[in-house]
């Protein structure tokens, strides 16, 4: 029994002072007990204490340390207090007392008593333990609760204020009045001064701050658009977890004037999370030092989950209004467009009952609105129309294409038919075909029109052919086909019209009207051989030579013009063209012919001219020298002789002079001795004698001579203009101007006389009698020179022309 | 007396037979050539150097004017008297401004025709004032030249003297008298003034004049 288990308990005993107090006890009664054998003072004391001897009494006193001992150490202690005291009474029972077995009847009494009185005082005790341990126990069990109360009693409370929030939140639906009453509910709650609301734009990944209490406007300029990651708020945003932030942390964005002009002593920030998706971030500050306890971020935390729903939820139900504002809006003007269309509109479903028709659908067929949606749409089509419905329709349904617009005929009320232009589509709800809607435009008159015009092109004996938009050819009658041999089945729908100018693809005119080209581009396009028509507007016509066409080439005049709608557009152009070519050669003819007469009959003028000049006067001077020879040599004549040979030579002189004149007149002699300067400055000279007129020479450039025939021409030109003036002008003054220039000359003659209406064709002045002019063209053109007349009647003329050298 | 040596172009047969006849008859002149075109004209005067070349403007291969210009270039000391059917300024512009002595019609008169062969080799005046002033009139135009050159004028003073005054149209004898000096002293001043100028006759040197701007049209009367 020397187990250390035993050594630690006595050694517990040992500090125990209860326990002393028992030994001391048990050793005191048994020292009483057996005083008078130790020998102890005091000891012979009556023996009757309490009616009982004194022994007895001993014996008893025993039961103060076994109780004791009970209470003390429970029933180990009870049992082992009780077998010492037996012990030690059991000595004086067995030895000592007179009557043993009277005394060991006590001592077995009080032994047994003592154990049940210490037993029962133990289980008392024992009693009494479990009852503290169970109140004890109870007591705990109190605690827990309590703890538990209040945990409950705070997520009440915090329901009871989100619930609150909510409600608050709730009256409005208007999110910025939301945020403000948010942000204020969340400065209060939490007992801040400063309370922030920010929302993540997730594009830009910037914070933006939404509303705001207790701060300056600067402090929301500088704390507006911070991005994810940067700054305090953008951190949480970052991280989605909350943060505490006071003045001591010495966070050196605090330190920020605008910030510290706040007087932030610190913050408590939070992520407004939903669905696991960051919204934005809330912010609550004071100006004085704070803690912020868990307590108060998770209920931050969860009033910022609240406003991010209700914000959220806010912003559906507006965007929920608006755009069932819009959509009331769309079906609005909807109507209104189906209302005042001018296209007619008709909806049937799939049986063909109509079901709305618009102010213009009565209009076209010719029923009334209220009898239209009582009608089938099969009343309004006859015979062919009703296939061709019924194949658009069957087309739809099949999701086949069909080629829209299409042309249908409509049977009116009345029994007239009306040509349209068809627009269908497939009506369908929920997915499921309900019935169509047609569009439809009335072009039985544009019909008519294009009829008038696709006969009218071809009765035409006019080649004739008209293109579309696109530039392809629509109408192509009898006589292009024999001109350009190529036939109407070849080219309509093509682009082909080139064709009958060209071996390669370009554009015709007609190409450039539908294109809507302006007067310069056609010019430029057909240079001087293309004009606007002085006649028709919009029209423009070109002649020209095209080589590949009929043998050996054609001469084609054409004309184009374009087609307009209602509107003013183009839509097609039509060209028309003649075939020119004889004409053409004519006139090339007669060109040919007036030269021909020109030149020979300046060769006529210079072979007499030089046969006068060669022959005649000079034969006429010898003569004249002769004579005067003679009357040198013979002296010995008489005076009537001589008188007579005088006045012989002076008419030969005279014939001569006669001669030389007349020969200059046809020819001018001067002009190849002296060139076309010195023959104008004659001629002007001579002029200003004959017919008294001013006349002036006007020179610029440098005097140059050119070939013989440039200056002849010049020179005749010349002199049927000042002969013109002379007979009709009636002029007081005539200017002739010379121009030398590098390339060209050229020559004008003016008179400021009564002038005539040149006109705007060269051709037309035949008719007119002044075939004068017609020559000088002439001669003017075989140079490849160029002539032009400006005259008005009352102001004078002018005849200028240019030729190069 | 000295003789003139005198070569006739003419295209025309007849009338250069007849005036040959004319001029044969004068003792001092001797015709040394005929010319039937113009490149003969040219040739033949380079080759027999005659003192006067009487000259048609119409003529075949070369135009007398033309020839005139060869002839002066060649032959600066030549006097070419141009014979023609035309009597229109401009004509005698032209053939002035070739380098001519003189000019006259054909249906002159044989004296006339002598008279001016002896005063054009002389010197004597050929032209006409009037048709002179008319030619001052075309010079100013297009040659433009500065009044005063600034190079002084070939001639000495006297001579520049004499010139002034003979483009008033005076013969030798008048410019004597005007001046007075005598005739000889004139024609010698008239001799120099033709080497320094390079011409042959008073009409080039008038001309001349006119071209340089020494005279005005106050000079001519």
């Amino acid at each position: 029994m020397r187990s250390p288990y035993f050594q630690a308990v006595l050694m517990k005993l040992a500090k125990n002072r209860a326990f002393w107090v028992i030994v001391i006890t048990l050793v005191l009664v048994c020292l009483f007990h057996y005083a008078e054998v130790l020998g102890m003072p005091g000891t012979t004391y009556p023996s009757f204490h309490f009616g009982l001897t004194r022994h007895t009494f001993d014996r008893i006193l025993f039961f103060i340390p076994m109780i004791y001992a009970a209470f003390l150490f429970g029933r180990r202690g009870a049992l082992i207090t009780s077998f010492v005291a037996l012990a030690a009474m059991l000595p004086r029972a067995i030895l000592i007392s007179p009557v043993a077995a009277d005394a060991l009847l006590e001592t077995g009494g009080v032994f047994a008593v003592g154990m049940i009185a210490s037993w029962g005082a133990w289980t008392r005790v024992e009693e009494k333990e479990k009852t503290r341990a169970a109140l004890l126990k109870l007591q705990s069990a109190h605690d827990i609760l309590q703890h538990y109360m209040q945990a409950v009693r705070k997520s009440e409370k915090r329901q009871n204020i989100l619930n609150t929030i909510a409600n608050l939140l709730g009256e409005s639906l208007e999110t910025k009045s939301i945020l403000r009453k948010a942000v204020h509910m969340i400065s209060e709650l939490m007992e801040g001064e400063i309370g922030l609301i920010f929302s993540l734009d997730e594009e830009s990944q910037k914070l933006q701050l939404v509303a705001s209490e207790g701060v300056s406007e600067e402090f929301i300029r500088a704390v507006d658009g911070q991005r994810v990651g940067e700054g305090l708020y953008g951190e949480v945003a970052r991280t989605h977890q909350p943060m505490v932030v006071d003045s001591a942390s010495g966070v050196p964005w605090l330190s920020m004037p605008e910030t510290s002009s706040m007087q932030i002593e610190a913050q408590l920030i939070v992520p407004m999370i939903i669905k696991d998706r960051i919204r934005g971030v809330l912010c609550v500050a004071t100006r004085r030092p704070r803690q912020f306890s868990l307590d108060n971020i998770e209920l931050l935390t969860a009033v910022g989950s609240q406003i991010a729903t209700t914000v959220e939820n806010a912003f559906l139900l507006e965007k929920e209004r608006r755009d069932a504002q819009q959509l009331a809006v769309s079906e609005r003007s909807c109507r209104q467009m189906f209302e005042n269309a001018s296209d007619a509109i008709l909806v049937h479903d799939l049986e063909g009952n109509i079901t709305a028709a618009n102010e213009a659908a009565a209009k076209l067929t010719g029923y009334s609105r209220e009898e239209l949606v009582k009608m089938n749409a099969t009343v309004l089509l006859s015979g062919e129309t009703i296939n061709m419905a019924g194949e658009v329709r069957h087309k739809l349904m099949e999701n086949l294409p069909v080629e829209q617009p299409y042309e249908q005929h409509l049977l009116r009320k009345d029994g007239s038919q009306a040509v349209l232009k068809l627009t269908t589509s497939l009506v369908t709800e929920n997915g499921k075909p309900r019935g169509f809607q047609h569009i439809a435009r009335d072009v039985t008159k544009q019909k008519q029109e294009e009829e008038m015009l696709a006969k009218t092109i071809e009765g035409s004996p006019l080649p004739t052919f008209a293109i579309n938009q696109q530039h392809k050819i629509t109408h192509w009658n009898k006589s292009i086909e024999s001109l350009s041999g190529l036939k109407k089945e070849e080219v309509i729908g093509t682009d082909k019209q080139w064709a009958v100018f060209y071996a390669e693809k370009r554009p015709v005119m007609a190409d450039l009207i539908v294109d809507g080209a302006s007067a310069g581009e056609v010019e430029t396009y057909y240079g001087d051989k293309g004009r606007k028509s002085p006649l028709i507007e919009d029209t423009y016509e070109a002649e020209d030579f095209y080589p590949t066409l009929g043998g050996d080439g054609r001469w084609l005049h054409f004309t184009a013009s374009p087609i307009k709608d209602d509107t003013g557009k183009v839509v097609s152009a039509i060209e028309t063209l003649r075939d020119v070519t004889e004409e053409r050669r004519m006139q090339e003819s007669l060109r040919y012919y007036l030269s021909q007469i020109t030149t020979i009959q300046e060769e006529e003028r210079k072979r007499i001219g030089r046969e006068l000049h060669d022959d005649t006067s000079q034969v006429l001077y010898a003569l004249s020298r002769q004579v005067d020879n003679f009357s040198r040599n013979n002296t010995e004549l008489t005076p009537s002789s001589s008188a007579f040979l005088v006045e012989l030579r002076q008419q030969l002189n005279n014939m001569s002079d006669g001669m030389r004149r007349f020969i200059h007149e046809l020819r001018p002699p001067m002009l190849d001795d002296l060139g076309l300067l010195a023959t104008l400055r004659w001629q002007l000279d001579n002029f200003e004698k004959r017919s008294g007129m001013e006349s002036n020479l006007v020179v610029s450039g440098v005097e140059r001579r050119f070939a013989t025939e440039v200056e002849l021409t010049i020179f005749r030109i010349v002199q049927e203009a000042l002969r013109n003036v002379e007979k009709h002008a009636r002029a007081s003054k005539i200017e002739i101007g010379i121009e030398f220039d590098e390339g060209k000359t050229k020559v004008s003659v003016y008179d400021n006389g009564v002038g005539f209406d040149s006109g705007e064709n060269l051709a037309d002045l035949p008719r007119a009698g002044k075939l004068g002019l017609v020559g000088m063209e002439e001669r003017v053109h075989l140079l490849d020179g160029r002539m032009e007349i400006d005259s008005e009647p009352g102001k004078g003329t002018r005849v200028m022309i240019e030729i190069p050298m | 007396m000295e003789t003139i040596s005198i070569l006739l172009a003419e295209d025309h047969v007849v009338v250069r037979q007849g005036t040959r006849q004319l001029l044969e008859r004068e003792q001092d002149f001797e015709i040394v050539g005929e010319a039937g075109d113009g490149e003969e004209a040219v040739s033949l005067t380079s080759q027999l150097k005659p003192d006067v070349v009487i000259m048609d403007i119409s003529m075949p291969k070369l135009s007398g004017i033309e020839a005139t210009k060869q002839i002066k270039a060649a032959l600066p000391a030549t006097v070419v008297l141009i014979l023609t059917g035309y009597d229109y300024d401009e004509y005698i512009f032209s053939v002035l401004e070739a380098g001519a002595a003189g000019y006259l019609l054909k249906s002159v008169s044989g004296d006339e025709l002598i008279n001016a062969v002896r005063a054009v080799y002389a010197g004597e005046p050929m032209i006409h004032p009037k048709i002179l002033s008319k030619m001052m009139g075309r010079f100013k135009t297009p040659v433009a030249t500065p009044v005063l050159t600034t190079s002084p004028p070939p001639l000495s003073e006297r001579e520049m003297e004499v010139l002034k005054v003979a483009t008033k149209g005076m013969s030798n004898k008048d410019i004597a008298a005007t001046l007075f000096i005598s005739e000889r002293t004139v024609q010698a001043h008239m001799r120099s003034i033709f080497n320094k100028l390079g011409v042959s006759s008073r009409s080039e040197a008038m001309i001349y004049g006119l071209k340089k701007g020494w005279f005005s049209i106050e000079d001519v009367p």
